[in-house]
């Protein structure tokens, strides 16, 4: 598939409670040369309502990648990952771990409840950029995912 | 020999004599005849000569007479076998006939030759005449001489006659002397009654013989003694009847020595001595009728008459048999004794009141290297040190004076050393009851006397553990009903349960300390028992007055069979390390608590602080992003360092959190390669390398046990400082090993700006910092996290250095397969 022609934007799940990070983020994929439409959440269990469209959540759409911070309230971020990646329809979306630990027991539980990449928020708004334009590049351009 | 005679006596196959004749009657019986006569004749010659031979008892040569006839006789046989064989031709026998006659004429013939002179010598008729005229001479003067006789016997009547008147006149004086002989017999007549009576009466065999030796008395006591009748012996016998021969040779040869002569063994062996006039007294053996014996002493005397001419002898026996018994029973009783007193273990000893010994036996002979001998009639003075003869000497004097036996211990000198003897002294008496000497018993308890000090002290030994100890001790004893009984506490015992010694003795753990804790203790002996070995265990114990820990060891004791019989309890008071065990426990707990939340902070250091760092310096970024040039230079420069600031803080954070991390969150340690680590530290270090110019060497390094990753921060910290604090020329760099005992000392030398000797400590503290950050940038952390690494590999860290020469880093770590830190 190619993004980059299809008329529907990317739909991409934000998981982040840090109003700091989101505008940082936001700002970010505003500078993206994809079409993005950003679902945004803050905390886990919204994320999750979100997915399965419950509650506030009736028409959400289904997200192409999540970006999933760790410390977040009500459910962490493994939890959701855990719930995410234990669901055989939700399985398959890519889940982009962003968040400020460098704890090694973060990123090694991560990666064991499959998450798709963990990334550190770098320090400095253009190193941000850099971070996010990565991604765009790797999982919008470089990969290629299941059409549906 | 049959078969000889057989053919002696057969005519075999010859013929008759007869034959040869041709049997002419006329030869024949001219032969018959003529050989009959012969033989007639030849027969009656020796007849003749027999009857001379017998009747001339004056024929000398009788013997050749015999021979004669002996000779004649068998021609006479040899001429009738001729007549014989005429008919019957027995040739054989014949012949045998003739050999037996040329036998005895040759006989007879060897026989007569030396006769010849013989014959020739004898007296021829002539010569006989002049003896018979010589013989009438002599017939002549006797004749002569029987004239001269007769008228000499016509003077002896005469002389008779005047005799017989002589005669007469004597008988008269004779008649007088008869009378007075008979008043004397009277006399004797009374004294030989006296001496019957005494002889008969005496206890001693008593015995008089004749000089030859025949017995003439034998006194009743003999006859009783010896079993024999007067009658059987008196006038009959010697006495050689009663007495052993074989000791009379004995006798005999003892008495030849003594007296030089040889004296017979006979009589003469009992009288020998009696007849020197030597009175003689002996053992001899009497040997009674019935052959049965007894010992007598015997003594001899010679009888003499008035002229003291021996008479005869007197034996005078005594009967010893009770005596010998008596020296004998006395000799085996003196044997015994000596015996016993020869082969005791003990020192006997007997001196006299004035201290001279008598006697000692073979123990102290021994023991001493004494001799009896030698030592007979010193005194302990002559033989032992003063001091130890004093005493000797006293113990002997008391028992003089108490007259009892006295008992008391000595010391005497022996080979190896003083002995210690205990000595039983007591006195002797003699007959009239005074003392005459002291004996002495004394036996060696040296031994014993060891053995008692080594007992007693010992004892004391034990006795000063068993008191002084810091440890209780208790027994308990099986006692016969099978129950489990105290018998002794020790005073530590005492002081922890609270009870005296009396009081727990012979109580069960019940008795003693009631239902709780009674049963408690039961079970632990019950199990000591069960185990039938030594056990130890740790208890809590809840006395009335205090509670407290021990750790107990029970020991069972067995007996010779190998049963249990006592329990031997030891008991330390360990409260006070299960009270120091119980605090290391809570503190071991607020450790971990202490380390988890130093967890927590490092994580909320990680995330939560640097989360609004983050915001702080990405929004100042933003800020200058969009709105520079819009605001004033000087705002454009407040953005700048608070951008640096947040900068810094964040690897301040980091530096932080690592050194937090280096103990609580490192990798398991393992076997790693140096040059591999130190190739990477190169190789991450390499932008700073080459801008430097740096030259870094380094010695082959080895395997250590070790955290790579943290190792690698180690090496990495300083070598990057060796770069970092490079002075004006260009940074020398040496990584240095070598092995000292069992640690690997690692050094990293520069020869950059050094650091002044105030400071060697301070580098290692977090946060401290020697330089300006402007000149050299960093949180003063680096060598702090260094410190803790090697720390944590068991290895230490320090400096050595010269300021604007260099500085050496040292740092340690184990050597593979030394025991772990």
């Amino acid at each position: 598939m190619n993004l980059g022609v299809m008329r529907k934007p990317i739909e991409i799940l934000l998981v982040e409670d840090n109003p700091g990070d989101v505008e940082l983020t936001t700002l970010a994929f505003e500078e993206s040369e994809w079409q993005v439409h950003l679902n945004i959440v803050e905390d886990g269990v919204a994320a999750l309502e979100f997915l399965h469209r419950t509650s506030a959540y009736t028409k959400a759409p289904y997200p192409d990648l999540v970006v999933l911070d760790l410390n977040l309230p009500k459910k962490s971020g493994h939890e959701v990952l855990a719930e995410i990646k234990a669901d055989e329809y939700f399985r398959r979306i890519p889940v982009v771990i962003l968040t400020t630990s460098l704890a090694e027991e973060d990123i090694l539980s991560a990666y064991n409840l499959y998450a798709n990449c963990y990334i550190q928020k770098p320090v400095g708004f253009s190193q941000f950029l850099e971070v996010v334009k990565s991604i765009e590049d790797f999982w919008f351009k470089t990969v290629r995912l299941p059409s549906v | 020999m049959a078969e000889f005679l057989t053919r002696l006596l057969s005519s075999g196959p010859f013929i008759p004599h007869g034959h040869c004749y041709l049997w002419n009657t006329g030869l024949v019986w001219l032969h018959l005849l003529s050989d009959t006569l012969i033989a007639l004749a030849y027969f009656s010659i020796p007849l003749t000569l027999l009857y001379f031979v017998k009747n001339r008892k004056d024929l000398p040569f009788a013997k050749i007479f015999l021979l004669f006839s002996a000779f004649i006789i068998a021609c006479g046989l040899t001429h009738l076998m001729e007549v014989w064989t005429l008919w019957h031709p027995t040739y054989w026998l014949s012949g045998a006939m003739k050999a037996v006659t040329a036998v005895i004429s040759l006989f007879t013939a060897v026989t007569i030759i030396p006769l010849v002179p013989l014959a020739l010598a004898l007296p021829n008729p002539d010569q006989m005449k002049t003896a018979n005229k010589e013989l009438k001479i002599q017939i002549a003067e006797r004749q002569r001489a029987e004239t001269a006789l007769r008228s000499a016997y016509d003077d002896l009547e005469y002389r008779i006659l005047e005799r017989t008147t002589e005669l007469a006149q004597v008988n008269e004086g004779l008649k007088a002397e008869v009378a007075e002989r008979q008043r004397t017999e009277a006399m004797l007549q009374e004294t030989t009654v006296l001496q019957r009576a005494i002889l008969d009466s005496a206890n001693y065999t008593i015995i008089s013989t004749a000089l030859d030796g025949t017995i003439r008395t034998f006194n009743k006591a003999a006859q009783e003694w010896l079993g024999y009748t007067e009658a059987e012996v008196v006038n009959q016998v010697t006495p050689a009847l009663i007495h052993d021969p074989e000791e009379v040779v004995l006798g005999a040869q003892a008495l030849s020595k003594e007296l030089g002569v040889l004296i017979e063994p006979g009589f003469e062996v009992f009288v020998a001595k009696a007849r020197r006039g030597e009175p003689i007294e002996r053992e001899w053996t009497y040997i009674r009728k019935d052959g049965s014996r007894f010992p007598v002493e015997l003594s001899i005397t010679a009888l003499r008459d008035s002229s003291n001419n021996i008479t005869g002898f007197l034996g005078i026996g005594n009967d010893i048999t009770d005596r010998k018994r008596a020296l004998t029973s006395l000799r085996e009783s003196e044997e015994r004794l000596q015996a016993l007193i020869n082969n005791a273990g003990s020192v006997i000893y007997i001196k006299n009141p004035q201290g001279q010994y008598l006697l000692i036996n073979r123990q102290y002979e021994t023991l001493f290297h004494l001799e009896q001998e030698a030592v007979k009639g010193k005194t302990d003075h002559d033989i032992f040190p003063k001091a130890i003869a004093d005493t000797f000497r006293a113990n002997d004097l008391e028992v003089l004076a108490a007259g009892v036996p006295i008992e008391s211990e000595e010391v005497a000198p022996q080979s190896d050393g003083l002995h210690t003897y205990l000595s039983v002294k007591f006195p002797l008496f003699d007959s009239e009851g005074k003392i005459y000497a002291v004996c002495g018993i004394s036996t060696d308890i040296s031994d014993r006397k060891t053995a008692e000090v080594h007992l007693r002290q010992q004892e004391a030994f034990l006795k000063s553990i068993y008191d002084g100890t810091e440890q209780a001790i208790f027994v308990v004893d099986i006692s016969e009903d099978g129950e489990l009984r105290y018998t002794n506490f020790n005073p530590v015992s005492e002081k922890y349960a609270g009870v005296t010694n009396a009081y727990i003795q012979g109580k069960t753990p019940e008795e003693a300390f009631g239902d709780v804790l009674g049963p408690i203790f039961c079970q632990n002996y019950v199990r000591c028992l069960q185990a039938g070995t030594s056990i130890s265990y740790e208890e809590q114990l809840n006395f009335e007055e205090h509670i407290i820990w021990t750790l107990t060891t029970l020991v069972p004791l067995r007996d010779d069979q190998g049963q249990i019989y006592r329990i031997i309890g030891t008991a330390t008071n360990i409260s006070d390390r299960k009270t120091a065990e119980l605090e290391l426990q809570q503190q071991k707990q607020d450790l971990a608590r202490s380390n988890d939340e130093l967890q927590q902070f490092a994580y909320v250091a990680s995330h939560d602080l640097q989360e609004p760092l983050r915001m702080i310096t990405s929004y100042l970024e933003l800020l200058e992003r969009r709105y520079k040039g819009q605001l004033d230079p000087k705002a454009d420069q407040f953005i700048a360092y608070a951008v640096d600031g947040a900068a810094r803080m964040q690897i301040l954070i980091n530096d932080l959190l690592q050194y937090s991390r280096v103990g609580s969150r490192g990798q398991l340690l393992e076997q790693v390669d140096c040059e591999v680590v130190l190739q990477n530290v190169l190789r991450n270090l390499q932008v700073a390398i080459a801008e430097n110019k740096a030259i870094i060497t380094h010695d082959v390094l080895s395997q250590v046990n070790a955290d790579i990753t943290q190792l690698t921060q180690l090496f990495q910290n300083l070598i990057g400082n060796a770069i970092k604090f490079h002075g004006e020329d260009l940074p020398k760099i040496h990584i240095g090993i070598e092995q000292r005992n069992d640690k690997w000392l690692f050094s990293v030398c520069d020869n950059g700006i050094g650091i002044e000797s105030q400071y060697v400590d301070r580098i290692f503290v977090i946060f401290q910092r020697l330089h300006s950050r402007t000149d050299y940038p960093g949180t003063g952390m680096g060598l702090a996290i260094c410190k803790k690494i090697v720390e944590r590999h068991g290895g230490n860290l320090w400096v050595e250095s010269t300021p604007k020469q260099g500085s050496t880093f040292y740092f340690t770590l184990p050597v593979l397969g030394a025991s772990a830190p």
